[in-house]
């Protein structure tokens, strides 16, 4: 029996939001300060996406989700530069880096609850920054680590004119984005998406069902940081981004990038994969929009530098929480994606029984 | 006729409170037992202990001459036992199809057969749920929701299954409709241990019960035998129950 289990509701606006953007470039629409913007956002989205499978599906409260992406970065970047091996080889090694610490932040998940997980998850993170501190030596610490143009991908050396490099690095992460979350949806409909949103929902009830709770936990920690870690892994060796750092606007192991991961998802809606894309590019978006304000309208002076936009969002945050705890999609299009339809099908042949 | 689980001994304390002392009982397979016994009997401990809920202090359990003392839930349903708790344990955003559909499903992380489809529609056939699947749990009614924990047990597959206190707080008529549900599982060849505080529905259904009191088992037998029992009347039935 064939079954159609779920609407496509969630593919058709996925490849919309990829139609678009790939796009944009084509149409001459986009002004070149908006492509460094874009190619961030573009990777900011598999972070989201990559979270909420863990936060929004499983339930599991990670405020560190930058550990993942940092993890990968610094295992890429470190070997890259230290051993001279090339990217296509560090880059998944980053990744699978970060599929280990995923397991291993997994297994106190096991026993671990609501804030005590998310306290965990935040130590760690917290923990792997003083590490590259620590280690100033061989990271060069919180003024981050250059590259050289052998260690970039794609390969652009500094012979090719940088509006070209730009426009190369936008679709190279645009089909970065789109591999990863349809693999990352892909997995949200499977029966391994189903386990991971009972286990939310009541994981006793998981359980009885017969279902090793632990064991699943483990596996959306292990495909949330695959997907996280090879983000941030490919994120460091891009031409238009040469500098490795922990912490400050590009830092890879920063708090602000775990909370703002946060954000989006929750913008966006939490458990659907789409929304927080929708809300990694609706934020990143405003918030270039934003910082060019000031350059254009004196009221908006006071926006000057990262910290209000920051502030900003974290406001808007906290009202949505209060407000419209269930993301910025409206409902109906949450019905389309999560509250999907039994098949006809099925209908039809249990009433024949 | 085989048994099918036996208890050895067992015991569990919470604290200084003995709720389960030293019990050991046999269940046949194929029957319907009715466990029985005053509040606080420890009827619903014994249930946690099959499955693994709680870890005995002492004795050991066995399921299919297998010892299972000890295992983990998840394990002991894969062995096939399956319990239906009096309150729902179901997911609430997950329609009653999906619910099922999820005790269905395989453990292993890599399976072939996603969702074995059978199971999950018979099981909603004979609670009659068939025309609910894509409902929420919340929409049903509460004789609903008990057969939806029932049906979630069956979806699982089991050969044993445990079923406490499924007739409170339902009707006489949702009573009936649910014991002949029960005979039904029976007949396909399911072992069934009931507990149920209903006594007159008990005895209509099953072919033996065990009485509990305080934690052990004072009767074990045929409905007429147990009804009969005075130290069971004394302890727990009454006149008025029976
Ligand atoms: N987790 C627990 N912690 C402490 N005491 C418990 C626990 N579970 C049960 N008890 C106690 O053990 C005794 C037996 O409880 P149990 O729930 O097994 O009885 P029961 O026969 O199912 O009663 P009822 O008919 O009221 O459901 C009771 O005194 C109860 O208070
Ligand atoms: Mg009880």
């Amino acid at each position: 029996m064939t079954q159609r289990r779920r609407s496509p509701a969630s593919y058709i606006i996925f490849g919309s939001i990829v139609g678009v953007l790939a796009l944009l470039p084509l149409l001459k629409l986009l002004p070149t300060s908006w492509y460094a913007p874009l190619i961030f956002a573009n990777f900011f989205a598999i972070f989201a996406m990559s979270w909420d499978l863990l936060g929004g599906y499983a339930g599991q409260m990670n405020l560190g989700h930058a550990l993942f992406i940092g993890v990968a970065a610094y295992t890429s970047g470190l070997v890259s530069v230290h051993l001279g091996w090339p990217p296509w080889f560090t880059i998944p090694l980053g990744a699978c880096a970060a599929v280990i610490v995923g397991a291993l932040i997994g297994i106190p998940a096991i026993r671990l609850r609501g804030p005590y997980l998310a306290l965990v998850t935040l130590l760690a993170l917290i923990a792997a920054y003083k590490l590259v501190l620590i280690y100033s030596d061989v990271t060069e610490g919180i003024s981050g680590m250059s590259f050289s143009p052998r260690s970039f991908f794609p390969p652009l050396g500094y012979d090719v004119p940088l509006a070209q490099v730009k426009v190369i690095t936008y679709y190279y992460s645009l089909g970065l984005m789109t591999l990863i979350g349809l693999a990352l949806l892909w997995v949200a409909r499977s029966r391994w998406g189903a386990i991971f949103e009972a286990i939310r929902e009541n994981e006793a009830a998981v359980e009885a069902a017969g279902l090793n709770p632990a064991k699943f936990k483990v596996v959306a920690f292990m495909v949330s940081a695959s997907a996280a870690g090879l983000a941030g892994a490919a994120y460091v060796h891009l031409p238009i981004l040469p500098v490795l750092q922990p912490g400050g606007l590009d830092g890879v192991l920063s708090l602000d990038l775990s909370l703002s991961i946060i954000v989006a998802s929750v913008v966006g809606g939490l458990g659907t994969i789409i929304g927080p894309l929708i809300g990694a590019y609706v934020m990143k978006l405003s918030e270039q929009y934003l910082s060019e304000l000031p350059l254009h309208v004196d009221a908006f002076r006071f926006l000057e530098g990262q910290g209000w936009i920051t502030l900003l969002f974290l406001v808007l945050l906290i009202v949505l929480v209060l407000f419209a705890p269930k993301g910025l999609l409206p409902a109906f299009l949450d019905r389309l994606l999560r509250r999907q339809a039994v098949d006809v099908e099925i209908r039809e042949e249990g009433r024949k029984r | 006729m085989s048994v099918i689980l036996e208890t050895r001994q067992i015991s569990k304390a919470f604290g200084g409170l003995q709720a389960v002392h030293n019990l050991s009982f046999r269940v046949q397979q194929g029957e319907i037992t009715g466990l029985i016994g005053p509040n606080g009997a420890g009827k619903t401990t014994v249930f946690n202990l099959v499955m693994g809920t709680l870890k005995p202090d002492q004795g050991r359990i066995h399921f299919k001459d297998r010892d299972i003392t000890g295992r983990k839930t998840y394990q002991i349903v894969d062995l096939g036992i399956a319990r239906a708790f009096q309150i729902a344990q179901c997911c609430p955003g997950k329609t009653i199809f999906e619910n099922l559909e999820l005790c269905a499903c395989s453990n292993r992380l890599f399976s072939r057969s996603k969702y074995p489809s059978a199971p999950i529609l018979q099981a909603a056939e004979q609670a009659g749920l068939t025309s609910e699947l894509e409902k929420l749990p919340g929409m049903l009614p509460q004789a609903g929701l008990r057969r939806l924990e029932i049906a979630r047990a069956v979806a699982t597959s089991p050969d044993l299954l445990l079923l406490d206190e499924p007739f409170a707080g339902l009707t006489s008529g949702e009573i009936g409709a649910l014991s002949r549900m029960i005979q039904e599982l029976r007949d396909q060849g399911m072992t069934i241990v009931l507990v149920d505080h209903n006594v007159r529905s008990v005895m209509r259904l099953v072919d033996r019960v065990l009485v509990m009191s305080f934690g052990q088992l004072i009767a074990d037998g045929s409905p007429g035998k147990i009804v009969a029992d005075p130290m069971v009347q004394q302890a727990y039935l009454g006149t008025d129950h029976v």
